[in-house]
């Protein structure tokens, strides 16, 4: 487990955190998709990568580097490479979840609601996406 | 709709503001490097932002996003929205994008070119992260 690895875990959790809750101010796309979404996502990545976005009322608030004591749901993934690679949609999380390389603990419905929100994050950033 | 490039550049100057951050903790060598500078280095990209700044005092690094500070020790300023992009993925070298006239530094530009191992490292970290796809 190298600086490195960490380094990059963490800017890909940045990009996807900070990038939802960017969108949340700026896209009204974005903000019907969440309208009636009510959730803690949790992130835990590797031994001690955490991180989780607060989601109500239209609007993301992005935790970096930090837990909340009651998520809706938790996404578990030890191996960062595998992280990332789900974080910039080279692996898709339903496959990812399959394969028992991103686990799921709580809502499984809002789980499901995690990977809408990450595709229109795609969308939006297009090819420009690291 | 959303402006995807000023989005993207917005979440790459954070990004790399965050990590650089994040490294100041993680790795020694870096974080002596960092000993003993006290300087504010505002971001600003052309022709309407985004525009950030980055704090850099008692070897820690943090960023300010949509932030203008009012006293700088350096301005770095880049041209447009692409040349933006470029830079942050690491896809085109300071040195030459300020003799193309893509990128200009204002201010004390001592301290900025001594300063310019931050990318540099930074860079080294992230390189296959950043290069693209």
């Amino acid at each position: 487990m190298s600086v490195k690895d960490i380094l990059q875990t963490k800017v890909m959790l940045y990009i996807m955190a900070k990038g939802l809750e960017e969108l949340s101010k700026i896209s009204e796309e974005f903000q019907e998709e969440i309208e009636d979404f009510q959730a803690v996502l949790q992130w835990n990545v590797g031994e001690n990568i955490k991180m989780y976005l607060d989601i109500g009322d239209q609007k993301v608030v992005a935790h970096l580097d930090a837990e909340h004591d009651d998520p809706t749901v938790t996404f578990i993934v030890e191996d960062m490479a595998k992280a990332r690679a789900i974080l910039n949609g080279e692996i898709d999380g339903t496959s990812a979840y399959m394969s028992g390389d991103l686990k799921m603990e709580g809502d499984m419905q809002a789980g499901m609601r995690m990977g809408q929100l990450g595709e229109l994050l795609q969308e939006n950033l297009g090819d420009l996406r690291p | 709709m959303v402006d995807s490039k000023k989005f993207a550049v917005k979440l790459l100057m954070g990004a790399m503001q965050y990590a650089s951050g994040q490294l100041a903790e993680m790795d020694d060598s870096f974080k002596q490097k960092l000993e003993g500078i006290d300087t504010v280095i505002q971001w600003k990209v052309e022709p309407d932002g985004p525009n950030s700044y980055t704090v850099v005092k008692n070897s820690k690094i943090e960023g300010k996003m949509d932030a203008v500070h009012d006293k700088p020790t350096y301005s770095i300023v880049l041209k447009s929205a692409d040349v933006a992009l470029d830079l942050l993925r690491g896809q085109l070298d300071a040195e030459k994008a300020i003799a193309d006239g893509k990128m200009n530094i204002v201010g004390d530009l001592t301290i900025a070119m001594k300063q310019m191992f931050i990318l540099a490292d930074l860079g080294e970290y992230l390189a296959d992260l950043t290069g693209g796809g």
